[in-house]
């Protein structure tokens, strides 16, 4: 179930939300576990059965490392369990691609399926990790069976994070209580995802569409930068729902967009962006790996790792793997040469990193790399026309929304709202402000439905 | 005063819309957008355990919603306060829609002019126009569509120069300039008007120096006819149909719908008028297909290859041919050489709308089809 389906946000959240808040306190866990299983099995149930039997092995497999007192067992127990997660992990993302291959090269005349991967895997696998981690490295010794299928099956961070921690988690939602003023926030969080969700991103995904073949220098601009404002409206937008759902039951959920694109630097880009896959890199890969505390070419060899696992986590195209690699060297000539300077131009280094982030979010989304070669040629004002009549007829039409898309993305917007809140002397406004904005994403959420059969064609 | 609460607001809007869908009776269909809605599914385990009855759900929870042509409007009213002048591939102008297209690849077009001359060449004996029709992006200028508005015009120039002698070529740009600020375009239709066709046909048949003293009346046949690119776009502009009624009904007509094998005695399908698509009362749409035999006293055959454009055009053609044989390169996939010596085809036309004829590879499939055989 997506947070923008009717059925999320007309039924679900509030029955949820409704049940939740009459339920008697020692079953409130329990509740929400059940109310977590539905949500993630409601288009597919059997997932139900695969989301259930992994708590159990991720239970099991703590309950077994936490028992076992000597280090170096205990370590190879935590590996043991981990590597089913990431053998599931591996298969899921690429077991298709590699039968298709064997298949090619044998010239064989058969369909090998694999199975198909469940929503939200890369997400709840890596969170799963986390908790057998967390247990093998002794970050918690908190081992119960409700917490752990909370922590995994949580459904306001299930399908696409933020990535929580195990023993962060648990920290921060010891005392979780419903409040009136959890519940206020709560939404005024969940409509402000819900309308950067519905209202930019999806336009932005519109015009990325429409432009996506388009081989001129300005179309090719356009729709790179369409892109970069949609990925981050998109995710950030779900994030601030799952965070702003997670509120309303009084839960706390970390953030994982800090501004990305007021980054100064490649490295102060992933401070910002996707924070919580960030930091599970940097606690479970990075740091075990000696981090940047080792010899250069061990630190050289330890971003390349952690950079190319980012890539393949995001995907199983060679692109993303370039992308990932992409990113390590910007970091790595970040570190180790005069670049490192760059953030003393603001405003320079802020359009710099902007520009770069840009041209990887193309990497990203270009899996064939002859289009790619030819894109990125094309941007850089070879081999195409330098601006053709759809790009600027595009660029007109959407220059409102990518202007309201550039204030939000470029400039101190949670700085103003927080002066407008606090000179504002009308509670009345700020409500009849997240009203307009809440009903103008339903809008948006059913004009998305509309769909006419032209017959241009016909 | 108590505080004012968001949440409050937000809960009750869910719950309110949320249960006015099942109190409401459900619509069938949506006129606008031609098509069936989806009904709320009846709830069986089966369903449920396969999940299509939350997928079926899903959809019919947005078409049935209450008010959901009142957001819809909303939506669009805001895209379009915000600057917005496309919705759905659609661009809004003052009060005119124009059909959106993409950037013609050069290549394809010159294939096109270079099987169209070589078909020429293998039929010299044969009388050939060529009426490229821009659409509404290409004659009625609007700031909206400025670089598209160019970028059609330039290609129709340039493609009608890239054909040899043995086409007569039509000036449309010039003609239908002359016309533009009379409605012979749809404002919320894709298509020309059949005063856009008739304002055509008279250049045309000035230009072949052919006579008729037929006058015609204009019948209103539908006035509130919501075309593609409103239907598309969501946007309120209805236009309305006239068909152009000669004053003396001369010639008799004998349409023939070969694949369909339908035969009536008439050019116009009134079992269109108000369907889901009035412009259908031309011809009953678009067919692979038709054969029209005229009382017309000449013995002139004609070969039209076109598309829909066409379609109200043809009426206004009757009295000059005793034979017209229509055929739609998108939908054909025969042979042309058989028909013009069987029919004994005197005059070949080409009538196609800019975007149709420089975007479809059809045409030029059927003509390098046409110089492979002997």
């Amino acid at each position: 179930m997506s947070f923008t389906s009717l059925s999320f946000l007309f039924y679900f959240l509030p029955l949820s939300l409704l049940l939740y808040s009459l339920c008697p306190k020692r079953l409130k866990k329990g509740l929400l576990i059940v109310i977590s299983v539905l949500f993630y099995g409601w288009m597919k149930p059997i997932n139900m059965l695969y989301l259930i039997l992994l708590i159990l092995y991720v239970y099991l497999g703590g309950r077994v490392i936490q028992n076992t007192k000597e280090q170096g067992l205990k370590r190879i127990r935590m590996w043991c369990f981990c590597s089913f997660l990431i053998f599931l992990l591996v298969y899921f993302k690429y077991a298709q691609g590699l039968y298709d291959a064997i298949v090619s090269m044998l010239s064989l005349k058969l369909q090998i399926d694999a199975l198909l991967m469940p929503l939200g895997s890369s997400f709840i696998l890596f969170q799963a990790l986390s908790y057998l981690f967390d247990i093998g490295y002794e970050k918690t010794d908190h081992v119960k069976l409700i917490d752990c299928a909370l922590y995994i099956s949580f459904f306001p961070k299930l399908l696409m994070g933020p990535i929580m921690q195990y023993h962060d988690f648990i920290i921060k939602n010891e005392a979780a209580f419903v409040t009136w003023d959890n519940v206020e926030a709560g939404t005024r969080r969940f409509t402000l995802g819900l309308a950067q969700k519905v209202i930019l991103a999806d336009s932005m995904a519109q015009l990325y569409a429409v432009l996506n073949t388009d081989t001129s220098t300005l179309g090719c601009w356009l729709a790179s930068i369409a892109y970069t404002f949609q990925i981050f409206f998109d995710f950030a937008g779900y994030t601030s729902m799952a965070i702003g759902t997670a509120m309303m039951l009084g839960y706390q959920l970390n953030e994982n967009f800090c501004h990305p694109y007021h980054a100064q630097s490649i490295r102060d880009f992933w401070r910002r962006w996707h924070i919580s896959l960030s930091t599970w890199f940097r606690d479970y890969v990075y740091i075990p790996l000696g981090g940047n505390r080792v010899s250069v070419w061990k630190h050289i060899r330890n971003v390349l790792i952690v950079w190319m696992l980012t890539g393949m986590w995001h995907g199983n195209s060679f692109n993303f793997i370039l992308w990932g690699l992409y990113y390590a060297c910007l970091l790595l000539l970040e570190t180790y040469s005069p670049l490192k300077h760059m953030a003393k131009l603001k405003v320079i280094s802020q359009l710099i990193t902007f520009l770069l982030v840009n041209f990887g979010w193309i990497i990203f989304a270009e899996s064939d790399i002859t289009a790619l070669g030819l894109r990125l040629s094309a941007m850089l004002g070879f081999g195409s026309t330098l601006c053709s009549a759809q790009s600027i007829a595009y660029l007109c039409s959407y220059a409102g929304l990518l202007s309201i898309g550039a204030v939000l993305v470029f400039l101190p917007i949670a700085k103003w709202k927080q002066m407008f809140t606090e000179r504002c002397r009308s509670e009345w406004l700020p409500v009849i402000a997240y009203a307009c904005l809440f009903f103008i994403s339903i809008a948006f959420l059913l004009a998305s439905q509309y769909q006419s059969f032209l017959y241009f064609r016909f | 005063m108590k505080k004012p609460s968001y949440a409050l607001l937000f809960f009750i809007t869910l719950v309110v819309l949320g249960s006015a869908i099942f109190i409401k009776p459900q619509k069938k269909i949506s006129e606008r957008e031609q098509r069936s809605l989806n009904q709320l599914p009846a709830v069986t385990l089966q369903a449920l355990s396969e999940g299509t009855l939350q997928e079926k759900a899903e959809k019919a929870l947005a078409d049935q919603f209450v008010l959901r042509d009142g957001f819809i409007k909303l939506q669009r009213y805001v895209l379009t306060s915000l600057g917005m002048r496309n919705l759905n591939q659609v661009w809004i102008g003052n009060n005119q829609l124009y059909q959106d297209s993409a950037s013609i690849d050069k290549s394809s077009m010159k294939k096109l002019s270079q099987a169209l001359n070589a078909f020429a060449m293998k039929n010299k004996q044969l009388r050939f126009d060529f009426l490229l029709i821009p659409t509404a992006s290409g004659v009625l200028e609007n700031a909206v569509i400025s670089s598209l508005y160019q970028e059609q015009r330039s290609n129709i120039r340039s493609f009608q120069k890239q054909l040899g002698a043995a086409y007569h070529t039509f000036d449309t740009l010039t003609i239908m300039d002359r016309y533009k600020e009379d409605y012979i375009y749809y404002r919320g239709d894709h298509h020309w008007t059949t005063l856009g066709a008739y304002s055509m046909f008279r250049e045309w048949q000035k230009q072949r120096g052919l006579k008729d003293h037929i006058s015609y009346e204009p019948i209103t046949v539908n006035n509130a006819f919501y075309g593609t690119l409103a239907n598309g776009s969501g946007i309120d502009i209805s236009d309305s149909i006239e068909i152009y009624k000669p004053e003396e009904d001369k010639v008799k007509t004998i349409v023939t719908y070969v694949q369909e094998q339908k035969r009536t005695t008439s050019v116009y399908d009134n079992t269109k008028q108000y369907g889901s698509n009035p412009y259908e009362i031309f011809l009953g749409g678009n067919f692979e297909r038709i054969d029209i035999l005229t009382t017309a006293e000449n013995e002139r055959s004609l070969l039209l290859l076109k598309d829909s454009y066409a379609n109200c055009f043809i009426p206004f053609l009757l009295p000059h041919y005793h034979k017209i044989i229509v055929i739609d390169p998108r939908y054909y996939y025969d042979l042309l050489q058989p028909i013009i010596q069987e029919e004994k085809i005197s005059d070949v036309m080409f009538l196609m709308n800019a975007d149709t004829m420089l975007h479809d590879t059809s045409l030029t499939s059927l003509m390098q089809e046409e110089l492979q055989t002997k």
